[in-house]
């Protein structure tokens, strides 16, 4: 149990520092370690539901995408201030490493089957991304003509 | 958005009323392009998406009353021009080569275009506004570098790491993020051997301090956390949403960026992985 808080509360920091490192004010950023953090647990419960990496980081990046379109509008800000420090934690850097890990160790096929599986997680977050962003879409090309 | 739409709204509203601009002399409206470019330009050396930029500009554009308004905007450069029969064409290109990742900036520029859309405030306040924003450097050197060094426990703990040592070890290659970030890119050097190299010192100097003060987790854990503030998570946001809104260009162009960091980065781990292995 303290295991998952120490998990959880690792969430929070990335995602808030993370923030922070892209100079995002300190409101925000904290709002982004929310964010994180629920996303985190969403993550952390879908693992413990044993659902594929794919699909747990499909669902985490779901509830980031969601969270940040509302914390958008509530805060009067682009999405991007809360959406990209938050998509942060979830890029598939571990993968990116088996790669290189596997390559280095001589196991050619292990390397293959990492990168499709890095190649599937970025789908998924792309997939996610989209998903909500059609929903929350707005009128584009406004501006062909002035008003 | 709503605040968007209820722009839209007033700016249909206030139809009636003599616009500010369209009214006045032509001094106004070329105030009006250059508060445009600058707030373009911004928006585009910190990271803000492709989409964005050519709708705010659209809309700045939009408020002289003229016909017509249209800008094209790539990863690294904005061209932009106004027309209407009373004058000539205005048109113009600005190259913008330095390109950081401020987010503040794109949310202070965004309230600041919809407040000079709505007509909260005079062109010359959004002038001296932006000109403000672009000289705010925003937070200070030393708290990014105290950040690169506990981002890397931050997220050894999101990653289920327990050990005590593996994240003192963290602490280390956090450390050295934020010196190669402070010395290598002072000499300007290329992006791509920074993350090259401060991914192999990550590597190099994970697996030999995990050996040295046996660990009794492997240091794969440390690395991939070590590494994470390198991924080129901003690239692969911003070049999704590009597609997207349909900015083919913009979006493959970033998803380049993204696979080219991912590369240095993976590159460097290998060149890390591979000295400490060189030891006997």
């Amino acid at each position: 149990m303290w295991q998952d808080l120490l998990i959880i509360m690792g969430c929070f920091l990335t995602a808030a520092g993370a923030a922070l490192l892209f100079q995002v004010p300190l409101r925000q950023a904290l709002i982004c370690g929310l964010i994180g953090l629920l996303s985190g647990a969403v993550n952390l419960a879908a693992g413990a539901a044993e659902v594929s990496a794919v699909l747990s980081t499909f669902l985490a990046v779901l509830i980031v995408a969601v969270l940040s379109h509302a914390a958008a509008r509530y805060e009067k800000m682009p999405v991007t201030v809360f959406l990209i420090p938050c998509i942060f934690p979830f890029v598939p850097g571990a993968g990116m490493f088996h790669i290189v890990y596997s390559l280095i160790e001589n196991q050619p096929a292990d390397a293959t089957k990492y990168f499709f599986e890095t190649m599937e997680i970025a789908g998924a977050i792309a997939l996610a991304i989209f998903a909500v962003d059609t929903i929350f879409k707005r009128r584009v090309n406004v501006h062909t003509k002035c008003t | 958005m709503n605040e968007a739409g209820q722009t839209m709204q007033e700016e249909q509203n206030s139809i009636d009323k003599p616009l500010p601009v369209a009214q006045s002399n032509k001094a106004d409206v070329k105030l009006l392009f250059s508060v445009t470019l600058l707030a373009g330009e911004i928006l585009l050396s910190s990271g803000a998406e492709i989409y964005r930029i050519e709708d705010t500009i659209g809309r700045l554009l939009g408020i002289s009353g003229y016909e017509g308004a249209d800008s094209f905007v790539t990863p690294s450069c904005i061209l932009m021009t106004l027309r209407d029969p009373s004058f000539d064409t205005l048109t113009t290109l600005r190259r913008v080569s330095v390109r950081e990742n401020n987010l503040a900036r794109v949310a202070q520029v965004n309230t600041v275009a919809r407040a000079l859309c709505a007509h909260e405030i005079t062109i010359e306040a959004a002038n001296d506004e932006l000109l403000r924003i672009q000289k705010n450097k925003g937070y200070p050197e030393w708290i990014k570098s105290l950040l690169l060094i506990f981002l890397p426990v931050c997220f050894y703990l999101s990653f289920a790491g327990t050990d005590l040592y593996a994240g003192l070890i963290c602490l280390g290659t956090g450390a050295w993020l934020a010196a190669a970030r402070k010395w290598l890119l002072r000499r300007s050097m290329v992006r791509f051997f920074h993350d090259l190299i401060s991914a192999a010192g990550v590597a190099f100097f994970a697996s030999l301090m995990a050996h040295f003060l046996a660990v009794d987790v492997s240091s794969n854990l440390i690395i991939i956390s070590s590494i994470m503030p390198l991924v080129p998570g901003v690239a692969i946001t911003t070049a999704i949403r590009d597609i997207l809104h349909g900015d083919y260009q913009s979006g493959t162009a970033r998803a380049a960026e993204a696979f080219i960091i991912a590369t240095a980065v993976a590159v460097g781990v290998g060149a890390g992985l591979f000295l400490y292995k060189m030891i006997p």
